[in-house]
């Protein structure tokens, strides 16, 4: 039995080496180097690399390079000497499995560095899609139209779209980190608006979804932001910041301030209009009820204002308007309003007036003298200084017994006390006044119906000439109410032109004298004879009344020169051209024009040159004492002298004794109305009493 | 020719253990982290040993050579200056008058050593990196006669020499026939005797 000889330790060393040197070797470069090296092995001709494994040739000579289920091919080996060679059969087929676990090892990594490369491929696609969507994502918020912007809990921003960038004025990337509060939120509410978040980040409080508020760009403007917030949350569901949009409603919100300011204050004072004023009335009212204490409104009134308007003209009027504004706010309290009704027209409410009815009496009637006090200073009013004053009306209240239009009537009812009164005083509404506020609606009602039913007529009252002939007659309207009786002009006139009434019941009266004139002129006894009318300041003011007058001329076929129209000197002050113009147009109809009441209003009488004026009618206030009051002799004296320098016809009236007419005449005044000659009376009458007159005359 | 000298002994970097003068080491690499890394351990050691010591290299550029080796607390300012370092451009070396020309390089490593042994250094070292460009400027047989002769020549002429080839370079034959004129070889971290060497008048009597 021969002995295997033992391998040789230099071949040994060569199959180690080549297992550690191909472990750097390159997957392509192994098998060469290998099939290279081996061929040293004793004994050993060739040495061949096939990939398949060949099972009929002598199993000896063929190494397979197998590692577990794993076949990598075989290496076949040429042997001259098989001798030589048995000694290392088994080396070489442990190196052919060390061989094997490394190119195993080296297709498991290409497997795996093909898949991590397959992946990398998928993760670049897949980041390369996400990119996209994130460009795409962001492209959306770009072109939104709100402001996006997320927080995290430290409210620090964490995204803010292209919007969002713009409205802060700073951009996008360098607003990444910055504190949300402590840069964009008012000093004065930072705290507050922080720790509200800070709690609800701790899952303190509740989200408001939805609400408005102001923040600071980085130019230092002011914006007010409307927000939609909601929570971001992370995948356990904790709160990690919040996420929210924003539109800028800065120019929404201003637009809606003006038109509140439109529907609820005056535009020329900035001071609320009547529709706040009710509303804060109401609001007030109410707050007297809930806390048991009063208010007062007060009603003020600017004195003479339509006469400074004109004669100063609208635009400086209406400056004064704006200091009497101001000069009001400063007279009260905050929490107190002042109102501006329109024309010359103010109110003040005075709020929360606390102790017993007396004592806030006492307290309104402080403010409304304080008011007054004001008012009454100089104002300047461009170059012009100018002293006006005031009336106003007070009225207390508690919240229970009126409602606020009731306050408005007593307000304004105790301001015509204070006009009445003299002017430039505070009066308090008397409840006794109250009556007279319903009878003043119920007055109001009757003369509706009167004008709709007719129940006016005319009575006339004698105008004499000299020698005491009758000339005509002065038109005095009268009411014939069936619930009232015979009631005189005084009674309602006033209220009439307070209601706009006196307009149809003027054209009434208008008519019913030129057909008067119409029927007397069928009448040869009474066709000589005149009509003077009167005509208020508010219908000659119409802006057609010479139409009217004319129509109303055609229509009945009256003479033009037998009606004459008596005006008022406060009527024609209003507006001297106007009424200039609208006389002349009359007068070249043949209609004629007597001042009446003169020397009653005020003293200026440099119109009268340019009114083309028939007649001055001396006021019976002047003839009541001319006999024995110097005064008003020496008045009655320059108004005869004044109308005989201008050409005037002139006319006394209130005449009722002898001495009165006498001394008249002594002074040149030869026409004269009163009871010296007749009381007013029905056309019937006053044409008896005409007859009469025309027998005496022929007697 | 160099007189035979006494053997210095000196670390190669690898180990602690101190080898003559006078090896001849292959190093195959397939990647620049191992190169690198022999590099600097073989520079370090033979610089602190006193000797002189060059360097081959042309795909290691200079700022890169540089910043590893002081990454690794080596400065080579210092020893540039001494002249105790120096770097060369693999290309000039093997290619200086456009040829591959053994003769001329076993010249230039005998005057290395001497050139080291005059300026006062102890001993002389060299590591370079084999080009591939040789296989096809000159063919496998003078590349493997060249390394032949570096042997022979080391045994007069003592310097210890690393021959770096990288694996991706060089085909897996072509690396089996470089070990065989390489009596030692680095293997992960240790000088090893090549088992597959073949003593240089063997292998030049039978290949060249």
């Amino acid at each position: 039995m021969s002995v295997a000889a033992l391998p040789e330790v230099r071949v040994l060393g060569q199959l180690l080496l080549m297992q550690s040197v191909v472990t750097s070797l390159p997957d392509d470069s192994i098998i060469q180097f290998v099939t290279q090296g081996l061929v040293d092995i004793p004994g050993v001709t060739r040495v061949q690399f096939r990939t398949g494994v060949c099972a009929d040739e002598e199993a000896a000579l063929h190494f397979r390079l197998t590692c577990g289920a794993s076949e990598h091919g075989e290496l076949l080996f040429g042997v001259s000497d098989a001798t030589a060679f048995a000694p290392y059969a088994d080396h070489i087929r442990n190196f052919a499995f060390m061989l094997a676990v490394i190119l195993e090892e080296r297709s498991q990594r290409r497997t795996i560095d093909a898949q991590y490369r397959h992946l990398e491929q998928r993760v670049a696609k897949r980041t390369a899609e996400l990119a996209r969507e994130r460009d795409t994502a962001q492209g959306y918020l770009d072109i939104a139209g709100v402001m996006l912007m997320a927080l995290d809990r430290q409210g620090r921003i964490l995204m803010v779209n292209r919007k969002g960038a713009e409205l802060l004025g700073q951009a996008e990337e360098s607003l990444i980190g910055v504190d949300w509060f402590e840069n964009f939120l008012p000093a004065r509410e930072r705290a507050e608006v922080r720790e509200v978040f800070d709690r609800l980040m701790a899952a303190d409080t509740r989200l408001v979804e939805s609400y408005e508020n102001v923040i600071v760009t980085r130019a230092g403007q002011l914006r007010i932001m409307a927000w939609n917030n909601t929570l971001l949350r992370d995948e356990a569901g904790t709160v990690t910041g919040t996420l929210s949009s924003a539109e800028d409603v800065t120019e929404r919100r201003q637009a809606d301030e003006k038109i509140k300011e439109l529907a609820f204050f005056d535009q020329l004072t900035s001071l609320p209009n009547r529709t706040l004023l009710l509303d804060r009335l109401k609001q007030t009212m109410a707050s007297c009820l809930r806390s048991a204490c009063r208010g007062a409104l007060l009603f003020i009134d600017l004195d003479h204002f339509k006469s400074l308007n004109d004669t100063l003209g609208h635009d400086t009027g209406d400056i004064l308007l704006q200091q009497v504004a101001q000069r009001l706010r400063r007279c009260v309290r905050e929490e107190d309003t002042v109102a501006r009704l329109g024309g010359d027209e103010f109110v003040v409410i005075l709020a929360g007036l606390n102790g017993s009815a007396e004592d806030a009496a006492a307290g309104a009637e402080v403010v409304a003298h304080k008011i007054l006090s004001s008012l009454n200073d100089v104002y300047h009013l461009g170059h012009v200084a100018q002293r006006s004053t005031a009336s106003v009306g007070v009225t207390l209240f508690d919240g229970a017994q009126a409602t606020a239009e009731d306050l408005m009537k007593q307000a304004d009812l105790a301001m015509y006390r204070s006009k009445d009164a003299g002017r430039n005083l505070v009066r308090f509404f008397d409840p006794t006044l109250e009556s007279a506020v319903t009878e003043r609606v119920r007055l109001e009602g009757d003369l509706r119906r009167a004008l709709a039913e007719t129940q006016f007529l005319l009575h006339y009252q004698a105008q004499v000439g000299r020698n005491g002939r009758l000339c005509g007659a002065e038109a005095l309207l009268r009411w014939q109410s069936p619930r009232r009786g015979l009631v005189a002009p005084r009674a309602f006139i006033r209220l009439t032109e307070e209601t706009g009434l006196i307009l149809p019941l003027g054209l009434w009266v208008l008519d019913a004298a030129c057909r008067q004139l119409a029927a007397w002129a069928k009448q040869p006894e009474m066709a000589h004879l005149t009509i003077a009318v009167n005509v208020s300041a508010r219908q000659f003011h119409e802006v057609d009344i010479v139409d009217q007058v004319l129509k109303v001329i055609q229509r009945t076929g009256a003479r033009p020169e037998r009606l004459k129209l008596e005006l008022t000197e406060s009527l024609l002050l209003d507006n001297v051209s106007d009424a200039a113009g609208k006389i002349s147009a009359l007068k070249a109809r043949g209609v004629g024009f007597s001042l009446d009441d003169f020397g009653t209003g005020y003293s200026s009488l440099s119109y009268l040159r340019r009114l083309p004026l028939d007649e001055l009618k001396i006021d019976q206030s002047f003839v009541r004492d001319i006999v024995a009051n110097p005064s008003d002799a020496a008045i009655a004296r320059t108004i005869v002298a004044l109308g005989q320098s201008l050409g005037l016809d002139i006319i006394a009236e209130g005449v009722e004794r002898e001495e009165q007419r006498d001394f008249l005449a002594s002074i040149g005044c030869f026409a004269y109305q009163g009871y010296l000659h007749s009381r007013p009376l029905p056309a019937e009458g006053f044409e008896a009493l005409v007859r009469r007159s025309s027998c005496a005359g022929r007697k | 020719m160099c007189a035979i000298p006494q053997a210095h002994h000196a670390s190669l970097g690898f180990t602690r253990q101190n080898l003559p003068a006078g090896g001849h080491i292959c190093q195959i690499f397939s990647n620049d982290e191992d190169r690198l890394d022999a590099v600097l351990k073989f520079l370090r050691s033979g610089l602190e040993a006193g000797e002189r010591v060059a360097c081959f290299t042309d795909k290691l550029d200079n700022a890169r050579l540089v910043g590893y080796l002081a990454d690794h607390r080596l400065s080579l300012e210092e020893y540039t200056g001494s002249g105790a370092f120096s770097k060369t451009d693999a290309s000039e070396v093997y290619f200086a008058d456009g040829c591959f020309d053994p003769e001329r390089l076993l010249g230039s490593l005998r005057k290395l050593r001497e050139d080291a042994l005059a300026g006062g250094f102890v001993a002389a070292r060299v590591i370079g990196e084999m080009m591939a460009d040789v296989l096809h400027v000159a063919g496998i047989s003078r590349l493997l006669e060249y390394e032949a002769r570096v042997s022979l020549l080391l045994r007069t002429c003592p310097m210890t020499a690393v021959c770096q080839y990288d694996a991706n370079a060089f085909d897996g034959a072509t690396i089996m026939q470089v070990l065989k004129v390489h009596p030692l070889m680095v293997i992960r971290d240790t000088i090893v005797h090549n088992p597959f060497y073949l003593p240089p008048e063997d292998f030049l009597a039978n290949h060249c």
